[in-house]
């Protein structure tokens, strides 16, 4: 069976709504994917197999109440795993295209509950980054070690920034 | 409150598990509501934290809901505001 791998999908369609969309079109062309696990939004596996039709969810929960995942796979939803705090699900249709969300109050909890996600390893990043730019200065550290210090405290501080674009473009399309 | 909620509370004058308050509503609206998973999950998680529904029992991996006192009476007020609207829109039907 052959496969396909692709990188960082997570962080090129940061939108849920976009990230669905483009697992969506993966499946019409044949290209599945079965299962999600902890790395997937770096390193994302398809197999290839027939067309199919499916509608997939990303979900954000930090910590469910114990009837998550029973509430999903009640309604028909199949559990392919999760990245993190986000829960992948797909369902199979013909017509109607399955919404996990179906009122504008909790489309909007969705989106909110990624930025507050992004936002929170946003804020992580950049007070590692600020610490590390300030040991580079002002800590006793030799040459070497306080340039390798700088270098890592521009790279998270950069990651930081990238986290605040991140947030707001699933914020712009919170009502998707 | 939005439909959403007020359908849900409405549903869990019964004890119900998230599935059984789709089921219910969808048999009530006869079809018209379809409640998305992610949202009877969402939604049932802002009513207990505001005290409007409760856990009532657990059964294996589902949890089962029942409206509280405080649920009840909000969910009779609603009512109330709805009855006045419908007494408003009748006049233009």
């Amino acid at each position: 069976m052959s496969t396909k791998r692709e990188w960082f999908a997570a962080f090129r369609y940061v939108a849920p709504a976009d990230f669905e969309d483009w697992l969506e079109a993966q499946a019409r062309e044949g290209w599945l994917l079965e299962h999600v696990g902890q790395w997937s939004s770096i390193l994302m596996t398809f197999q290839k197999g027939e067309p199919a039709t499916y509608r997939y969810v990303i979900d954000a929960q930090v910590s469910p109440r114990p009837d998550y995942l029973a509430t999903y796979e009640d309604a028909g939803w199949q559990h392919l795993g999760r990245m993190a705090s986000a829960y992948v699900w797909r369902r199979s249709y013909d017509d109607q295209r399955p919404e996990a969300f179906t009122d504008a109050e909790t489309v909007r909890a969705r989106s909110q509950r990624f930025v507050g996600a992004v936002a929170v390893a946003g804020s992580v990043l950049a007070v590692g980054g600020l610490a590390m730019l300030l040991a580079s200065f002002f800590a006793d550290l030799s040459a070497g070690d306080a340039n390798q210090m700088l270098a890592a405290g521009i790279l998270f501080e950069a990651m930081a920034v990238a986290l605040v674009f991140v947030a707001r473009r699933i914020r712009r399309q919170r009502d998707r | 409150m939005s439909e959403t909620m007020f359908l849900i509370l409405f549903s869990l004058r019964s004890e119900r598990h998230g599935y059984g308050v789709m089921q219910h509503v969808e048999e009530l609206t006869e079809g018209r509501i379809v409640l998305g998973a992610g949202t009877i999950y969402t939604s049932l998680g802002k009513l207990e934290a505001d005290c409007l529904v409760a856990v009532a029992s657990r059964d294996g991996r589902r949890t089962n809901y029942l409206i509280t006192p405080q649920g009840t009476e909000v969910l009779r007020q609603e009512a109330r505001r709805i009855a006045e609207l419908s007494r408003y829109a009748k006049e233009i039907l």
